[in-house]
């Protein structure tokens, strides 16, 4: 049922602050936000440099297939083949805002900026990814495929 | 009771508190030291009384306790004793209320109203090495006696303000401390291993600062891991944070002096 | 306060036999290596540079630190006992201040049964 139910978000409460240049607008359908948020396609390399940088951390939290790092964190799940298990939709909604789906996630909203509290201020009205950024870690994701 | 009876015993449990397992799945765990999720190494370290770094503070600490500073020309065993013994179930029980005050304070600003008021001498900035050393010694002096904090009567809104804070997301990574340290003790982010989070073992030594520092130096350091921007050390928010913090630590040993990483 | 040093050496010890000497010295340690937005250094170095032990004035072991030793330096070495005396341990630091610490030892000369 919830899969027939169409949620359209439209982002347009920020277009009045500076902070909207910083996050792209984007339409939820069920659990997934299909559309690309950017023109150009994601690059999966980049995308693999930014899952193992520090920026977005998500080796922080997440055992991936990228061994020349060492300590992958486990309080979040294994991401080998979770490029089987979701399409590039529905990976865009759990980086974009995972608190979207689960509201108790201590996954961190990728592509964020307004309803968040005490920013430092070196981060304030910045989302952690860009959404190029976004695309390209999507690119990666979708490489990560099950034996 | 074999280990599948047990088991059984224990789904029956969870069936009928399925509410509060779900909102607090920390109640239905033990409350245990970081020492307890801590490396064997690290454990070595805090065990060995010689090569305990923190020892090195408490040394520091006797040798204050019996200093005389302020126009009163007064150290604190003039006061207190040799031993401070009748301060050491009081070590175990800040934050207290001040009533002269109106609110809850931590043990190092008791120590600097001491130093005000009994002394006539400067308060310690926080923090300070001078300052951690002597509350270091309150607390080893107190050490194996349970965490006690009340949090009845006029102390409630500040503890309350405090679990509304430990509750509550911050920082550009959203996330608040209940999400590590009441849901995911054991597991790790990148190479450190959550523990629960306690503060029974503050002030503490830690390795990476190379130096002996409070439960609200702490608090800075995991909202910075967010992202956030930390509250001063003293504020407040710390103040209450450390009341509902402390309150969760009721009945943990007090150990000191610790080391972690 | 801050220049507090350690040493710990076994009381007694037979002769011939391999003891453990331990220190512990409280020290930052500071590498000196962060600098503000004028490129001045915040803190400047500050390091102890060499640990040396004397074993009745001889010189029995010697180490070169540098920046990435930890504050708060603990460090341990064995030696083989002579004769009954003193174990002396000294540490200098980037400016030759000089600290030490020191522990008496008494070697027994116990026949082999
Ligand atoms: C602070 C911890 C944390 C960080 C950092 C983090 N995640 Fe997650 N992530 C989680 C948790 C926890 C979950 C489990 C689902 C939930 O709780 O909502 C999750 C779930 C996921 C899922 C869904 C997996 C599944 O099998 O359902 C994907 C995909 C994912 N994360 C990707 C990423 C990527 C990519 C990054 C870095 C850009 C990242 N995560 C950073 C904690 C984190
Ligand atoms: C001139 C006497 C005097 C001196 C000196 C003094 N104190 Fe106190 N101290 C008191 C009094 C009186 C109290 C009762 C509460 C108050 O007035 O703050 C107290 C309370 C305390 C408490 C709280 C006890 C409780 O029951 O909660 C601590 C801890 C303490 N002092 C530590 C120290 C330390 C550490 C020093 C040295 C830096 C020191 N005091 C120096 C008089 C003194
Ligand atoms: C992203 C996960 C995370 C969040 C959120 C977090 N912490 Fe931590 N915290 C850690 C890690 C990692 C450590 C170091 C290992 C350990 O002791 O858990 C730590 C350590 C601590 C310790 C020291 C425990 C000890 O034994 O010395 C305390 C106290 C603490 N945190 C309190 C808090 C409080 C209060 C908050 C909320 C303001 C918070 N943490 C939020 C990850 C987190």
């Amino acid at each position: 049922m919830l899969n027939w139910l169409i949620i359209m978000v439209l982002l347009l409460g920020f277009a009045s602050s500076a902070q909207s240049e910083t996050v792209a607008p984007y339409g939820i359908v069920a659990d997934a936000i299909p559309k690309p948020l950017t023109r150009n396609p994601g690059d999966a390399i980049r995308g693999r440099g930014l899952a193992a940088g520090r920026r977005a951390n998500c080796l922080g939290c997440h055992r991936m297939p990228i061994p020349e790092q060492p300590f992958h964190g486990t309080a979040g799940p294994r991401l080998d083949g979770v490029g089987s298990r979701y399409t590039a939709g529905q990976l865009r909604l759990r980086l974009v805002d995972p608190t979207l789906i689960n509201e108790d996630t201590l996954m961190p909203p990728f592509h964020k900026v307004g309803g968040l509290h005490r920013v430092a201020p070196a981060y304030r009205g910045k989302a952690i990814l860009s959404a190029q950024e976004i695309e390209d870690v999507i690119a990666y994701l979708l490489t990560l495929k099950d034996e | 009771m074999g280990p599948y009876q047990r088991g059984l015993v224990l789904a029956v449990a969870l069936l009928l508190l399925p509410g509060a397992a779900l909102i607090f799945p920390a109640s239905a765990q033990e409350a245990r030291s970081g020492y307890f999720y801590a490396s064997p190494e690290t454990q070595a370290l805090q065990d060995d009384p010689f090569a305990n770094p923190g020892s090195l503070w408490l040394e520091e600490g006797r040798a204050r306790w019996q200093r005389i500073e302020g126009a009163a020309g007064k150290s604190c065993a003039s006061c207190h004793g040799d031993n401070g013994t009748e301060l050491i179930e009081a070590s175990a029980a800040y934050p207290k209320f001040n009533k002269r005050l109106g609110r809850p304070i931590t043990l190092s600003q008791q120590i600097n109203q001491c130093r005000v008021r009994h002394m006539g001498a400067a308060a310690l900035a926080p923090d300070s090495e001078a300052l951690m050393s002597i509350e270091l010694l309150l607390r080893q002096r107190a050490a194996g006696r349970p965490m006690q904090v009340s949090v009845d009567g006029p102390m409630r809104p500040f503890y309350e303000r405090g679990k509304a804070l430990y509750f509550q997301r911050r920082g550009q990574f959203n996330m608040a401390c209940y999400q590590c340290h009441d849901q995911r003790p054991g597991e790790f982010v990148r190479g450190e291993r959550l523990s629960q989070g306690q503060i029974n073992n503050f002030p503490a030594y830690l390795i990476r600062w190379g130096t002996v520092g409070s439960a609200h130096r702490r608090f800075q350091l995991c909202d910075r891991q967010a992202r956030a921007e930390p509250f001063q050390i003293g504020s407040p928010e710390y103040v209450a944070l450390e009341v509902y913090v402390a309150h969760r630590a009721r009945g943990l040993a007090v150990e000191a002096p610790a080391v972690r990483p | 306060m801050a220049e507090i040093r350690r040493i710990s050496v076994p009381k007694q010890v037979e002769k011939g036999e391999i003891f453990t000497v331990r220190t512990l010295a409280r020290h930052k340690m500071e590498p000196g290596v962060h600098f503000d937005a004028n490129r001045f250094v915040v803190t400047p170095r500050l390091l102890l540079q060499e640990v040396k032990c004397h074993y009745n004035g001889r010189l029995v072991f010697y180490a070169e630190w540098f920046s990435a030793v930890s504050s708060n330096p603990y460090l341990t070495f064995k030696l083989r006992a002579e004769e009954s005396g003193e174990i002396v341990v000294t540490w200098v630091d980037d400016y030759n201040v000089i600290t030490t610490a020191a522990a008496p030892i008494d070697v027994i000369d116990k026949p082999k049964s």
